[in-house]
């Protein structure tokens, strides 16, 4: 066999170099497929804790005055708790590398401007799942904000209301998918990928999941991840050749020409 | 000689699936790898995000089809291989645009080491471009990440005769490239 000439090794090594992936490459992927496949915080906090920090997130974590471990209780307690509990420990993530990175698995994703963005998430999510409950909870906005594609917010009535005995798993989908759906329109794209991430960590095969995967490729055109879109875009109408989902796609990719 | 390509979206079976800080370990542990394998496949620094992502969500998906006692990097690669010849399948009428220059300066390196990385990496290209995407996979494989023949064989399922004959072309096409350019 024809042996390469000895420069090839020296210029692999050199071409190595040049290839690197840049800084912020590995965390932004992380995300990624983090929500791609509704991974939890197993995932993302072995990952963060094992990671050397990337460029220039090592000064946030420095700054963040939380490790990642820190980190790594805070999600686990709020994607454990969904309620008040984990609220209060997601609070708790301001600023920290988690908070800082955006990562967006997870039921309190931090969303990187301050400490009462991961809370506010909290309860955005627990207020989609109560209302599909009990049709009576309504739970303080921290901020105001219009959700044109959400159900109007029902009359509020007592806690106490008995939630009915099997849950309403679609009317929770469709309550999680609405709200991602409005974000996406009012361009709130970091909310809208949090809901699109708890609804594939708690729904993988839900009924939904084709309107999900149509919402997440609208979201990627948003973001300006084109490609991705495309090709998840292609896989799509593949799989579901006669979704009704497909002229909305078609519309999103072509407004992006 | 010229073999299907197995689509990557089309390796199904969500049998076993990782836990979450093993597979988080995985990918932190071969991202760098599966990354530089991918640009040396040809896939563009515009597209290696999607690529590199595609290629952790296939993994996971298939995570069940992995042998856990043989090593994970050719494995992955095989995977990454299948990406890329996909995103190769999807641009081949587009005309092959240079990557850029980098956008930010590498303060911790002197210029001369940057030119010379960059010569690197250019010569390397060129010499790379001469081969089809099957010999660059094992090539790149067995030259540059020092992965066996017999794990190449198994990560891209081809026989290893096959495995011999890609490397023995790929090296004679590469060495003329960087002969004739001297």
């Amino acid at each position: 066999m024809d042996e390469l000439p000895l420069e090839w090794t020296e210029l692999g090594r050199a071409d190595a170099e040049a290839l690197a992936p840049p800084d912020g490459a590995k965390d932004r992927v992380r995300e990624r497929v983090a929500l791609t496949l509704g991974l939890g915080a197993g995932f993302i906090v072995a990952t963060a804790a094992s990671s050397t920090v990337v460029g220039g997130a090592a000064g946030s974590a420095a700054a963040g005055g939380s490790s990642a471990a820190g980190s790594a209780a805070a999600v686990g307690s709020a994607a454990a708790g969904g309620g008040v509990g984990g609220t209060a420990a997601a609070t708790g993530i301001a600023g920290s590398l988690l908070l800082k990175k955006a990562l967006v698995v997870g039921v309190a994703a931090a969303v990187g401007v301050g400490g009462g963005t991961a809370a506010y998430l909290e309860v955005r999510s627990e207020q989609a799942r109560k209302r599909q409950q009990v049709a009576a909870v309504k739970v303080q906005e921290p901020r105001p904000i219009a959700h044109p594609a959400a159900p109007p917010a029902p009359a509020p009535e007592p806690l106490a209301v008995q939630p009915p005995e099997a849950p309403d798993t679609l009317g929770q989908e469709r309550a999680l998918l609405d709200e991602a759906r409005g974000d996406i329109v009012q361009g709130r794209l970091r909310d809208a990928r949090v809901l699109l991430s708890r609804h594939a960590q708690e729904f993988r095969d839900g009924h939904l999941a084709e309107e999900r995967e149509a919402l997440l490729i609208r979201l990627l055109v948003r973001e300006g991840h084109e490609s991705e879109a495309r090709a998840r875009a292609a896989r799509f109408r593949r799989a579901h050749p006669r979704s009704i989902q497909l002229p909305g796609i078609d519309e999103a990719l072509r407004s992006r020409r | 000689m010229k073999e299907k390509v197995q689509s990557a979206a089309s390796l199904a079976p969500r049998a076993t699936v990782p836990n979450d800080s093993e597979f988080a370990a995985a990918y932190d542990a071969e991202f760098e790898a599966v990354w530089l394998y991918l640009r040396r496949l040809g896939v563009q620094e515009a597209d290696v995000e999607d690529a590199v992502h595609d290629v952790f969500v296939v993994a996971h998906r298939r995570y069940g089809t992995y042998d856990p006692s043989r090593p994970l990097r050719p494995w992955l690669l095989g995977i990454a291989f299948r990406v890329a010849a996909q995103w190769r399948r999807r641009h081949r009428h587009e005309v092959a645009v240079p990557d850029p220059e980098p956008e930010r300066p590498d303060e911790t390196r002197a210029p001369d080491e940057i030119v010379a990385s960059e010569q690197a990496r250019s010569r390397l290209q060129a010499a790379l471009a001469q081969l089809d995407i099957a010999q660059r996979a094992v090539v790149v494989m067995h030259d540059l990440n020092g992965i066996p023949v017999p794990e190449i064989a198994t990560s891209l399922d081809v026989p290893l005769n096959t495995v011999y004959s890609r490397l023995r072309l790929g090296r004679a096409k590469i060495t003329a490239a960087l002969r004739g350019e001297s």
